[in-house]
């Protein structure tokens, strides 16, 4: 399986490298949002000392974690974002008389060129914070690793449960859904303890992108103990399991092309 | 005028044919304005002094509620398709149409925005009729300039829009420019933060960009809050954006004719 899901990446990356323009500027575009994004809280902190104790490379380094996980999931499952499009023309028909699981097809169908330099752009930020807040070590590598990979499957969970309402609404292929959950993780760049209950409820466990950024950066700066760790795992898998299961069930009411 | 009409209808039919989608899509931008407003709240709540960057919590809060409205008005699906067709190649359609290729386009465009205009404007409504005591309330001589600069503002977009898009004539692929347009629009215009709180380098530079002229700037005026200028210098700089891009459309578009090669010869 492991193969087959490498070797439709590679067929994908020789496709697009065809086209060199789209190529680059996929990677500038990737490079150039998150830098932006990087600037929101750059100009909040030019205005404020901290925000509920929080320190910019604080900030900084949960943007890395979400940088990472976005920027793989990208890489590696961009699928999921076209699944919209496959199911309101009709080209799910091919995913479903393939003789392989439907959700791996889905998965493996693709690939965000933008999420190479997302994912470097995080890559490149994370041992910077890191080391500014005291948590480059061994350890502390270990630990962002285990939680990295917690972080880019729960994220991948949280698009797939988003891009699965395909199969329940006439979306003509361009639902805003899965567009308003993954932008809900906006929110997530900043301590989760700042907002009413009912906000933290939201990210922790409704779309919980807390678990990407958030909830890492508090086990590092020490807030939290290394027990911790357990929990992103805990919800990243349940995530998981939640997104499959509403994934096949809305197979169940594909009906092919015309719907 | 009568085919601007006539292309603007059929975008407007094209976005109400989903009904059920037509109504998530049209309410979920209000999902993302609610945590805006939490956001915002929570660091006015944990800040001791009473403003952020000169922005009382007032000013703040009818700030995200207008530039929500107008940042808004084109949704991703609205704004990406002339790329798309660019993309699959559809796009030869409007070369043959007996209608220019800016007015095919901005027609669509005016389609999208009358819609989810209707809906942001009684949100606005809904939010100040509700809300009007927390918030710095527009004066009806600021509505008045508002309304062209408004104007001017949602024209310039949808030029901006067209230019980006027309560059995928060399690129053969959109998203990348889209997310690129996007990126810059959204922190430049001050749809993300307002521009009144950059630190002061990054507000010079942004000001002689064209983005907050479609957002910050409109919104500052309803709002009686800072102007780059007069409201004549305003519009001046709104029009002469304006005129950069109808120059850039036409360069590129004569140039991507040009070397155009439809399918099949």
């Amino acid at each position: 399986m492991l193969k087959i899901f490498l070797k439709m990446k590679e067929q994908y990356i020789k496709t697009e490298m065809e086209y060199p323009a789209n190529f680059w500027m996929m990677l500038f575009s990737g490079v150039l949002t998150r830098i932006l994004g990087m600037a929101a809280p750059f100009v909040i902190y030019s205005n404020l000392p901290d925000i509920a104790g929080w320190k910019k490379d604080e900030i900084y380094l949960i943007l890395s974690f979400l940088f990472i996980a976005e920027g793989l999931c990208s890489v590696l499952f961009q699928g999921i974002w076209e699944m919209p499009g496959m199911v309101f023309d009709g080209k799910f028909d091919c995913i479903l008389s393939r003789p392989i699981s439907p959700l791996f097809q889905v998965l493996s169908y693709g690939m965000g060129l933008q999420g190479i330099s997302v994912f470097l752009t995080g890559a490149v930020c994370l041992p910077v914070f890191l080391k500014r807040i005291g948590a480059f070590h061994i350890a502390g590598a270990a630990v962002s690793l285990f939680l990295i990979v917690c972080g880019t499957l729960l994220c991948m969970s949280v698009y797939l449960l988003g891009n699965s309402v395909v199969f329940w609404f006439d979306a003509g292929g361009r639902t805003t859904v899965p567009y308003a959950m993954s932008s809900i993780g906006q929110y997530a760049k900043y301590p989760v303890e700042i907002y009413p209950r009912a906000m933290q409820i939201v990210l922790l466990f409704l779309v919980p992108y807390a678990f990407i950024g958030v909830i890492p950066v508090e086990i590092l700066r020490g807030a939290l103990s290394w027990e911790w760790c357990l929990a992103p795992a805990a919800v990243s898998v349940c995530f998981f399991l939640l997104a499959r299961a509403v994934f096949y069930r809305g197979i169940r009411r594909y009906e092919s092309v015309g719907m | 005028m009568k085919s601007f009409m006539k292309l603007t209808s059929l975008s407007i039919q094209g976005h109400l044919y989903y009904r059920t989608s037509f109504l998530i899509n049209l309410l979920t931008p209000v999902i993302l304005l609610s945590g805006q407003y939490l956001l915002w709240n929570a660091l006015y709540a944990q800040n001791r002094a009473a403003d952020i960057g000169g922005m009382s919590r007032g000013d703040m809060f009818a700030y995200l509620l207008v530039a929500f409205a107008v940042s808004n008005l084109v949704g991703w699906s609205g704004e990406n398709v002339l790329a798309k067709e660019i993309n699959s190649g559809r796009v030869v359609a409007r070369c043959v149409r007996p209608a220019a290729f800016l007015v095919q386009t901005l027609s669509e465009l005016t389609g999208t925005v009358l819609i989810q205009g209707v809906v942001n404007l009684i949100v606005v409504c809904v939010g100040f009729g509700f809300f009007g005591s927390y918030m710095q309330r527009p004066s009806l001589p600021e509505v008045c300039v508002f309304v062209p600069c408004l104007a001017l503002a949602v024209l310039l977009r949808m030029m901006m829009i067209d230019v980006f898009s027309l560059l995928c004539f060399f690129t053969t692929g959109y998203l990348g420019i889209t997310w690129t347009r996007t990126a810059l629009f959204e922190f430049f215009s001050g749809a993300m933060i307002p521009v009144a709180l950059f630190p002061d380098f990054l507000k010079t530079v942004t000001y002689y960009t064209p983005f907050p002229y479609m957002l910050q700037v409109p919104v500052a005026v309803l709002l009686g809050q800072e102007l780059p200028g007069s409201p004549l210098f305003i519009f001046a700089v709104q029009l002469a954006w304006l005129l950069l891009f109808l120059l850039i459309h036409c360069a590129v578009y004569g140039l991507a004719r040009r070397n155009m090669t439809i399918a099949g010869g």
